[in-house]
């Protein structure tokens, strides 16, 4: 089913709006307090926008116009399941009743309910959790019986807030390949923080910042070629924002000049972005002499060990350099340094 | 057992605590007439049986202002539950009762000084609601069909008095409640629940407009007559008599008649 | 729950001494009064046409008056702990009164509401309805002071479980009947269970409201404590035997429903 929604919550000073193309999956990403859950929220009819209108298949979900009547759908007339970080199972009820839930509360029989619940089951790999109760299960497995129970309810459009946060490092991704099984030919709008869901399961991904949507597009347009700082943050990208000036890309923000030769479909004066991966970027004392690198120079305002690497960071750039080689950076911080990169790969758009 | 000595201690320990209390009077135990010579002092605590509240407390002023000195303290209630309390070492120094029964029960655990003296009788009256909604005219109307009647249970005095009554006047009543207090069953009838009551001459008069009360031939049958008696180890023992004495000499029996109480 | 002996319980040695005493000032004249049984005479006493009588009638009345407090209370706690308007507050403080009110004024107030020249009086009289001196007064009077028992524990029990499970149900397609029927009152049971058990033995030693608004008559109106305040006058020693017989009924109501309540906790999992 397609999907629309524009909503306006004033005191939260979120504006939105969202289409959804039928079976298609739009990742929402966005820092905290965006307004992520807000838009799923009001979507699945839990908060009311000061106004706004939703549509699901041809069905208005809401339809608060500033003037005129208003139209507001209960929840449980929406036919929007929503799936949050705690898999929230009934506790009283045993998985394949959880699962059961939604058919039944439409009207099937019992007996009908159990067997396509039991279907679900199977289709999210939990057919052998069937009878235990919620509280014998792990966060991994609650959290598959979760979608399970969703998607027994037959809904609309699916609404998943942030699945995968609240499990272990090692079990989110059976869950994103369960989710991506499933999620094919549906309708849903997952939030997320994690890049990799939206590589993973989203046709189309949407950036929201202070309550507006800032960049739309698919995962590769939007985090290729990030436009903004955030979105960059996100994809794990280094950012240069500048103008062309014949064959330099001036930089005012730190104050810096890099000179590039492939300028593609940029024009003189236009905005330019310059996008490269700390892993491309390497940092030196010196100057490198080499002539096919391109080297900037920027005071170095710290080092972040990330595991096996560690992340010189300047305002300009970062780069991911091994431990050995930040152990000789350690007492250069907050003097200038040369940040070098091959052009080649640098993305400028 | 357990009673006999709790009760010795308990009754020894208050005698100690009033006796702090009490200024010192003459040894004398012998009732005498309150009028004469030495100026009587001290207090007394009076338990005295619900039905005798205003009449007692008259009493009691008149009592304390005829002898400076002396404070009459007042506790009413059944006269059942008086009597438990005085056994178990209550600390009374006269106790009035709604009937002779209670009163024995007193004596039996011989805990009065001197015999206990009658001095007012009481029969029953029909009270019914201002107006007269049920049409009572004389006791049989009570055992009508419609008629909302409410009587004491048989275990209190004014309950007995009305079994006795009904007895000799060859009615069976069927009321709607019996309640343990003639003061309950006032109330039922002056808030309109009941049709008709059966309480004491004494209850109608002292209800004045709230009930109407209508006399009858076999009230005869059930007289209830209330003895009075100062109990032993009283603290101010001399007062205690002259209190008795005042109640069942003339000064008493106005005030007693006057609120419709018989004569003893 | 299995408990491992030995295992520490941080609770001051002080903290134990005053629980003993308060332990000690609620058992003591239970057992002054068992002491005081005429235990030769117990079975004739409790077995008096009069006694079964008044027990028979307690019993009856104070399951109805559950039954009532139940159907009346469940919704009046939901109502008090899921929404939320103007005058709520004082709302609860209202519906919370019974549990202050001395019971004698709670049936006075019923006398004015239900008696004869009571408010609703005229309306029920029309109705050919009579309520004082009824069986059903005496209902009324117990279900007046023991409602608030109900609501209190529940209100409690339905606050601390949220609304996390409704809700999503509601967005599983459940209309609020179902998930009130499916979801929350499974899982307040235990609160329920607790709520009407604290109703019954409320409702059972009734006194004040019973005897000033339904009156006193022997399997009507004269419930296990009211025929006890009768027999006090002239026979303690069946006073004494029917305090006894109430107090067992209770305790046995009170424990049976704490294992019922135990066994129906739908949070307990093979874990615990």
């Amino acid at each position: 089913m397609s999907f629309s929604v524009d909503l306006h919550v004033i005191d939260r000073d979120v504006h939105l709006q969202l289409q959804v193309a039928p079976g298609e999956t739009v990742a929402v990403l966005g820092p905290n307090g965006a307004g992520k859950s807000t838009l799923l929220n009001a979507i699945a009819g839990l908060i009311r926008p000061d106004s706004g209108r939703c549509e699901l298949g041809g069905s208005i979900l809401f339809d608060l116009p500033e003037r005129g009547t208003a139209t507001w759908r209960p929840p449980h007339q929406r036919g929007v399941a929503l799936l949050a970080q705690e898999a929230l199972l009934f506790p009283h009820l045993t998985v394949l009743e959880n699962v059961a839930f939604g058919p039944r509360s439409a009207g099937i029989p019992a007996s009908q309910a159990r067997e396509t619940a039991a279907g679900w089951l199977r289709e999210v790999d939990a057919e052998a959790l069937a009878h235990r109760k919620p509280a014998e299960l792990s966060g991994g497995q609650a959290q598959r019986v979760a979608v399970a129970r969703a998607l027994a309810a037959h809904p609309g459009l699916l609404l998943l807030d942030e699945p995968m946060a609240a499990l272990d490092v090692s079990v989110a991704p059976v869950l994103r390949r369960m989710l991506r099984r499933v999620l094919t030919d549906r309708s849903a709008v997952i939030v997320t923080h994690d890049v990799l869901d939206a590589y993973t399961l989203a046709d189309r991904v949407v950036l929201v910042e202070g309550g507006r949507i800032v960049d739309e597009g698919t995962p590769a347009e939007v985090f290729d070629r990030p436009r903004s700082a955030f979105a960059a943050g996100l994809a794990g990208l280094n950012l240069i924002t500048g103008i062309r000036r014949g064959d330099t890309l001036v930089v005012d923000e730190p104050a810096a000049a890099l000179a590039l030769t492939d300028w593609s479909t940029i024009v003189e004066g236009a905005p330019t972005s310059l996008a490269i991966r700390p892993s491309a970027v390497t940092v030196s004392l010196e100057k490198p002499v080499a002539a096919d690198r391109l080297a900037v120079q920027a005071k170095m305002i710290d080092l972040e060990p990330r595991g096996d690497f560690v992340r010189v960071r300047s305002a300009l750039l970062s780069a991911d350099v091994s431990p050995q080689e930040a152990a000789h950076l350690d007492a250069m911080v907050g003097s200038a340094v040369w940040f070098s990169f091959d052009p080649r790969s640098a993305t400028v758009y | 057992m357990i009673r006999a000595t709790s009760l010795i201690a308990a009754a020894g320990l208050l005698t100690v605590a009033l006796a702090g209390c009490a200024s010192a009077t003459p040894a004398a135990s012998t009732p005498s007439a309150t009028a004469s010579a030495a100026a009587l002092a001290g207090d007394i605590t009076v338990f005295a049986a619900a039905s005798l509240k205003s009449t007692f407390t008259d009493l009691a002023e008149s009592f304390e202002a005829e002898n400076p000195g002396t404070t009459v303290a007042l506790n009413f209630a059944g006269s059942s539950d008086l009597v438990t309390q005085i056994v178990a070492g209550a600390p009374a120094d006269v106790f009035a009762s709604a009937d002779s029964k209670n009163m024995t029960k007193l004596t039996d655990a011989a805990l009065n000084q001197g015999d206990p003296v009658d001095f007012a009788t009481n029969v029953l009256e029909i009270a019914v609601p201002p107006g007269n909604p049920a049409n009572i005219a004389d006791f049989a109307d009570l055992a009508g069909a419609d008629v909302k009647l409410v009587i004491c249970a048989p275990e209190v005095p004014c309950g007995s008095a009305t079994a006795a009554v009904a007895t000799a006047a060859g009615v069976t009543l069927t009321p709607v409640s019996e309640e343990s207090s003639v003061t309950d069953v006032l109330g039922k009838v002056t808030s309109g629940e009941a049709d008709a009551g059966l309480v004491y001459v004494t209850d109608v008069t002292a209800a004045g407009d709230a009930v109407e009360g209508i006399d009858f031939a076999e009230s005869g049958e059930a007289v209830n007559t209330y003895p009075i008696v100062a109990l032993k180890d009283a603290a101010s023992a001399d007062v205690a008599a002259a209190f008795v004495d005042y109640v069942t000499g003339s000064a008493g029996a106005d005030v007693l008649q006057a609120a419709g109480f018989g004569a003893p | 729950m299995a408990r491992v002996s030995g295992s520490y319980s941080g609770v001051p040695r002080w903290v134990m001494i005053l629980a003993a005493v308060g332990a000690a000032f609620v058992l003591l004249p239970l057992v002054a009064m068992v002491l005081r049984v005429n235990w030769a005479e117990f079975v004739p006493l409790i077995t008096s046409e009069s006694s079964v009588a008044a027990l028979l009638l307690s019993l009856r009345t104070s399951l109805a008056a559950t039954a009532l407090c139940v159907i009346f209370g469940v919704p009046m706690a939901l109502v008090l702990a899921r929404t939320d308007f103007w005058g709520q507050k004082v709302l609860r403080s209202l519906v919370l009164l019974p549990l202050v009110l001395p019971p004698v004024v709670g049936g006075i107030a019923l006398l004015y509401t239900f008696g004869r020249r009571g408010l609703l009086g005229q309306t029920f009289e029309v109705l050919g309805v009579d309520i004082a001196f009824s069986t059903t007064a005496v209902v009324i009077a117990q279900t007046f002071v023991a409602l608030p028992f109900l609501v209190l524990s529940l209100e409690g029990a339905l606050r601390t479980v949220g609304t996390r499970y409704e809700v999503i149900g509601a967005t599983l397609g459940a209309s609020p009947t179902t998930v009130l029927r499916r979801i929350t009152l499974p899982l307040v049971l235990p609160a329920v269970l607790s709520g009407a058990v604290l109703s019954f033995a409320r409702a059972l030693g009734e006194f004040g409201a019973t005897l000033t608004f339904a009156g006193s008559l022997q399997g009507t109106t004269r419930t296990l404590p009211l025929e006890i305040y009768l027999q006090r006058e002239t026979d303690p020693d069946t006073a004494v035997a029917l305090s006894l017989v109430l107090v067992v009924v209770a305790v046995l109501i009170v424990t049976v429903a704490h294992r019922t309540g135990r066994a129906a906790d739908p949070r307990a999992g093979a874990a615990s």
